[in-house]
This record gives structure tokens, sequence and C-alpha cells, in this order.
């Protein structure tokens, strides 16, 4: 890959993009993480849940279909021992980013719904984790455990459906 | 717990909606509170009984199950 700075251009060999990208993810985790704990308050961790500005679902829904439809037209191969770990991994950036960014009226109501979905949503993928194994273990060739990267996709749409299902519930009952 | 929201919102003459934007939630929060579905923090019936001009256990009272 070629890269131009000061007008001049630099050959960049795969591992200095590998490099690269560590430091990038390395900085966003460093900034979620401080992102997320700013509150120094005891106090306010009971207020509300810290989330991310609402225009962040869309960008998570664009993410999001992007990686769903990307990989049945790219020219490359992504698959990674028959499974699409890119694409897998792109959908859970984008479910993410939807999932955790505030809705239209976010008020302590709203976050306890949040809450129980994602509550709900953490029993049912250790239950989806236990059950596949089981059933790899039982009738597969050989034994392996389930991605971690599959557990989250699993976790973050139970979330998200148990959460706009129990917001729609509410709705309908006025 | 039991709550007379619904008659005190009658009395001052406010809708659920207006109620919402006084207090800074969504409407359906306050409809979940009338209901009976959601019970409200104490930091939220505290700004319901300062807009109704009432203590709070005029607007919120127990009930057998609680």
């Amino acid at each position: 890959m070629f890269v131009i700075l000061n007008g001049k251009t630099y050959k960049m060999n795969i591992n200095e993009i590998k490099s690269i990208l560590f430091v990038v993810a390395a900085i966003l985790f460093v900034g979620l993480f401080f992102w997320l704990f700013k509150e120094k308050k005891e106090e306010a961790v009971f207020k509300k849940l810290v989330l991310f500005p609402r225009w962040f679902k869309y960008v998570g829904l664009f993410v999001f279909v992007a990686a769903v439809i990307i990989p049945f037209h790219s020219k490359f191969d992504l698959l990674i021992d028959g499974k699409n770990y890119v694409g897998l991994n792109f959908a859970n950036l984008g479910l993410f980013l939807i999932c955790f960014s505030r809705d239209k009226h976010e008020d302590e109501m709203s976050n306890l719904i949040r809450l129980k979905a994602f509550y709900r949503s953490v029993i049912l993928g250790f239950v989806y984790v236990f059950v596949m194994t089981a059933t790899e273990f039982i009738h597969g060739e050989r034994f392996e455990s389930i991605p971690a990267v599959q557990l989250i996709t699993f976790t973050l749409l139970i979330y998200l459906v148990d959460y706009y299902i129990t917001k729609s519930k509410i709705r309908s009952a006025e | 717990m039991q709550n007379r929201l619904k008659i005190e919102r009658a009395i001052k003459n406010l809708t659920q909606d207006d109620l919402a934007k006084l207090i800074g939630v969504s409407r359906q929060t306050i409809n979940s509170i009338e209901k009976g579905r959601y019970v409200p923090s104490t930091v939220l019936a505290l700004k319901i009984s300062e807009i109704f001009e009432k203590p709070v256990n005029d607007i919120f009272q127990l009930d057998d199950a609680d």
C-alpha cells in the first residue's frame, strides 16, 4: 500500500498497516474506557447510563448493513475456516453502536428497560454457549468451542430485540 | 404502589405530554407510572410533587402488595 505524506510517497508493508491498526484500536479502547468511567462520584453511577449520541445509531445501522452486504459482493475471499469473521466483526461493531446510542427520549424508565434487556441477553448468551458447546460435543466431528464473536452477535441481537419489544409493548398498552 | 397522578393531572389541567415535558421524561414514562407499571425514582416522585405542590405521600401511596 502507498501512502502520500507531505507530497512524498511512502510504501507500507502489511506489518506496518497491522501496527497502525493496533495503535488505533488501543487508542479507541483507552478512550472508551475513560469515557465510560469519567464519572468520579459514586452516586453518579445510579443517575443515568452513559450512551453514545443519537446519530451513532444511524452510523451503526450503515456499518451493520454494509457488513452484511459487502461479503457477498467482495472480490476478496473474506472467509476464515469457512466463516466470515471479518463481516461478523463489523456487523458486531454496527450492532454495538445501535445498542448503545441514545434514543429520542432517554429517561430513567428507558434506562431500566435497557438494563433488563441486557441482563436477559447475558443470561441467554450463557445458555447459548452452553447448548451450542454441548451440541458440538455430542454431534460434532471434532470438539470446537463457540467463537467469542458469535456470542457477542447473539447477545447484542437479543438485547436489541428485547429492548424494542418491551418499548413497543409499553407504547401499545397506552 | 398506588398513585393519584391522573387525578392530580386533571385538577391542574395538564396532559401527559405537558407533565412529561415539565419533569423531563417521555410521555410513555408518565403513562406507565399512571397505570402502575413503573415505580418512579425518588427524584422523579419529588419533581412530580413539586409540580402539583403537594407532598409525595398525597400522590403516591403504598398498597398491600408492597
